[in-house]
């Protein structure tokens, strides 16, 4: 991937019932990597030229790749690997032998790491060398870097000489009336560094491409092999990304301070009003986290998300009770009691279901919370939503689509575990081409997320305005 | 997670055994280097799963290393007290070790290298095939503390020529066998060990005897050179033994005799009189008394997998350290004779309701 890379925008996706799909899902193509799948039988090729660059060695794999589809005729269309060790013992030994001439004994060596004597006799033999495992695993790492990328330059001279063997073999014909033919013959006089080459590259890599549709399961076998082999070979490196540390304006005091003020109103003026005595709350529900975001210093971790994305559902709550009081004076009441019900459902199936369970849970605080003021033979349990709103909608309502935009859909993925949260915190990067840069777990708990503080705050301000707005005097 | 842990050395075990079925076949060839390459390749590969398995498939100083051997003899008695303490069972394959050596030596020596790694491969299949649950993995190849071994083995050493302060000044001045002992300290002197079934004679014999008998491997050296080839290779042997235990919580059983006298002698001058040993050092003297004590006519080789298996049921570990609670004592106060007799008297206990088991007079819960 690289940074220009151009995506389609979400206008450009498709609703398809719950789904979004890409327009280049529409087109039903079956993926099939490069790295993955195809480079491993083409290694061989790219030690070659490895060794002995652009031009000399797509001169000398030229000469071996003509040797070897004149052995193997029009039955092989591609150069494969796996090709070439099945073939017979005699047949391989000849092909072996010819590239020991034109390449040297040792270009190959670094494969007998894979192509072992109890399964392949005659490479190993031919191609035995002292080299030390690691001497051998790190000439291979070396490579596959070089070649891991579908385009990079090295690849697609390796991906020269599989179109080129194609042609060799009888199995690629191009048409006379088009240039490709001739910009094919000019790719290996002509240096990477040449206006010419990138249009030609191009065209290399997706003649490459189209002869993909050789491969076949098998094929996918050799490679799964390959890599399963390789990997144990191979330590993980891996890359954790940099956090930098902000310095942070404390406002909790000033949270605190404002806080106090309404507290104080409260009792008071109205100690039984029901609407302020639940908007504090809400408000005090955010102020409690958000202090202990500051006090425990969360500001990095995956449970300041967790707060963001409650801080952000309480603001958008406590709007939407203040826009809904206008048509429904119970809502206030609606609200707890929604709250309530819930309460009453959980501690019922811990004393009907679970007795003797000593777990958080803590039954008889519960019980006392669900009939402080009314008896709970009068209190409903309602499964759907509150108020029979969706959350996105009720953001909506109170003209905060952007916060939920922006930070309520992102923290419930962290709530979730939905795997983009879990990849972004709790596993890293291994960037070793031979482990085909997959990710690990972080258990050593290196990663760091990014700061939420700035995030918290805001919201935490936007809170303390609700309440201003309802109840200070301007 | 255990299971698959078992299911890994099971598979781990079960390829193993493939290669070297495979490697025996052709190590006889001439061109063997791609063959041996094999074995080498083979346990790169499963390097991560070595480890984890040293780390997660034992309890800490409860799993027993069969070390300092050249092979795991199957047929011999050695493996009944190896099998009598500790839950899990390895044996520390040095084939890696020796075909990393292979082409380094000279023809001679290669010769005598190939004999012995076919020797060994065929002893693995062995203990592979029926080894009772021992586990075949190279340890110390992967502990790979050679150079770290190799740098305290130098530093005790030096310890034993209280007139020497480094290695160079000890080449400089030592030569000849009254260059030894003149500068050797008489109390390491005495009780040094240079081979298996050395008789108690002096420094001077015992030189005489190791150069008759291995003075090919290291020709025309003076006897300071000679005297410094054995022990430093004895002592970077058990110091290597030893990282690797430590490193992995577990608890050597050398087969060798000779090394274990220089455990022991390791242990013995790095440890203060008023000091107790630690429980790695108290479980290695126990677990190599029961060695030197049992009788290896005691109980039938036929006998072996019933012999596993009452003692799965009978535990002799947990009777014989319930006794010897009170035996780590502080170091100078440890009575080695009280320690023997405590492993005898418990090893004739065992006998005795092994032969009981064996005749169907007692019998475990199924």
């Amino acid at each position: 991937m690289t940074d220009d890379a151009i995506y389609s925008s979400l206008k450009q996706h498709e609703k398809h019932g719950i789904v979004l799909q890409t327009p280049m899902n529409k087109l039903n193509l079956v993926l099939q990597s490069w790295s993955e799948f195809r480079l491993p039988q083409y290694l061989w090729l790219g030690l070659i030229l490895n060794k002995y660059g652009h031009s000399q060695g797509i001169k000398l794999c030229l000469k071996l790749l003509e040797k070897i589809s004149k052995v193997t005729g029009h039955d092989y269309s591609l150069p494969k690997f796996s090709d070439i060790l099945n073939l017979s013992l005699i047949v391989q030994k000849k092909i072996f032998d010819d590239i020991i001439k034109i390449a040297g004994q040792d270009v190959l060596s670094p494969l007998t790491l894979f192509y072992t004597y109890s399964k392949y006799s005659c490479f190993s033999t031919v191609f035995k060398t002292s080299k030390s495992v690691k001497e051998r695993k790190d000439l291979l790492m070396s490579v596959i870097e070089k070649l891991y990328n579908p385009q990079s330059n090295e690849t697609t001279d390796l991906k020269y000489l599989i179109v080129c063997f194609s042609a060799m073999s009888g199995n690629l014909c191009i048409a006379n009336n088009i240039p490709i033919p001739e910009m094919m013959e000019k790719y290996q006089t002509l240096s990477h560094d040449l206006e010419e080459m990138k249009e030609i590259r191009p065209i290399v890599r997706a003649l490459e491409g189209g002869l993909s549709s050789f491969f076949s399961e098998k094929d996918k076998g050799f490679a799964n092999d390959f890599w399963n082999e390789f990997s144990k070979l191979c330590d993980c490196e891996l890359m954790v990304r940099n956090i930098s540390k902000l310095s942070h304006d404390d406002i909790l005091d000033g949270c605190k301070e404002k806080l106090t003020y309404y507290y104080d109103l409260f009792i008071s003026s109205n100690p039984l009003d029901e609407k302020i005595d639940t908007l504090l709350g809400i408000s005090t529900y955010s102020y409690k986290l958000f202090k202990e975001l500051i006090e425990h210093k969360l500001y990095n971790t995956i449970s300041g998300k967790f707060i963001t994305r409650t801080l952000v559902e309480n603001y958008m709550m406590s709007k939407y009770l203040l826009k809904k009081e206008s048509e429904d004076s119970k809502i206030w009441n609606k609200y707890v009691y929604y709250g309530i019900g819930k309460y009453k459902l959980i501690y019922k199936k811990y004393e009907e279901l679970y007795p003797d369970l000593n777990t958080q849970i803590n039954v008889e605080n519960m019980k006392s919370i669900v009939n402080e003021f009314i008896n709970e033979e009068f209190i409903d349990i309602d499964f759907g939503l509150f108020d029979s709103e969706d959350i996105r909608k009720k953001f909506a309502l109170v003209d905060e689509k952007e916060l939920y935009d922006q930070y309520y859909d992102y923290g419930s993925s962290y709530v979730h575990g939905l795997w983009g949260a879990i990849r972004e915190s709790s596993m890293l990067k291994c960037v070793s081409p031979g482990h085909r840069y997959h990710c690990v777990p972080d258990i050593d708990d290196q990663q760091e997320q990014d700061d939420v503080y700035e995030d918290c705050a805001k919201i935490m301000i936007k809170q303390l305005e609700l309440l201003k707005n309802e109840y200070n005097n301007e | 997670m255990v299971k698959l842990l078992n299911m890994n050395v099971k598979n781990l075990s079960d390829e193993y055994r493939s290669v070297l079925e495979e490697a025996l076949k052709n190590l006889y060839k001439v061109d063997s280097l791609a063959t041996v390459d094999e074995i080498v390749v083979y346990w790169a590969r499963n390097n991560r799963l070595v480890d984890c398995i040293l780390k997660h498939n034992h309890s800490w100083n409860n799993a027993g290393l069969f070390t300092a051997a050249v092979n795991y003899d199957v047929e011999g008695y050695e493996k009944f007290p190896f099998m009598l303490m500790n839950k899990v069972h390895y044996w520390d394959d040095i084939i890696p070790d020796y075909i990393t050596h292979i082409e380094c030596f000279n023809d001679n020596f290669d010769k005598d290298m190939r004999n012995i790694t076919i020797g060994t491969i065929g002893d693995d299949l062995k203990v592979l095939n029926k080894g009772y649950g021992v586990i075949v993995l190279p340890v110390r190849y992967f502990c790979d503390s050679k150079e770290e071994s190799s740098d305290f083995a130098k530093d005790f050493f030096v310890q034993m020529f209280p007139k020497i302060h480094n290695m160079d000044e000890y080449h400089e001045k030592v030569h000849s066998l009254s260059d030894i002992l003149e500068n050797g300290s008489p109390s390491f002197m005495e009780g040094i060990r240079l081979m298996d079934g050395e008789e108690p004679n002096d420094l001077g014999q015992k030189l005489e005897n190791y150069r008759k008998r291995y003075g090919y491997r290291i020709p025309d050296c003076d006897d300071g050179k000679l005297f410094y080839f054995v022990v430093i290779g004895y002592l970077s042997q058990v110091y290597d033994i030893m990282i690797a235990c430590y490193s992995y919580g577990l608890i050597p059983f050398f087969r060798d005799l000779v090394s274990f006298h220089y455990f022991f002698m390791i242990v013995f001058f790095t440890t203060k009189p008023e000091d107790k040993l630690d429980e790695f050092k108290f479980r290695t003297i126990i677990y190599n008394a029961i060695r030197t004590v049992y009788d290896s006519d005691l109980i039938s080789n036929d006998d072996f997998e019933l012999f596993v298996n009452f003692n799965s049921e009978y535990d002799f570990e947990t009777k014989l350290f319930k006794e010897l609670e009170n035996e780590n004592k502080i170091f100078k106060e440890i009575d080695s004779n009280r320690i023997r007799s405590i492993i005898k008297d418990n090893l004739s206990c065992f006998k005795m309701e092994f032969d009981k088991y064996k005749s169907g007079i007692i019998k475990f819960k199924e």
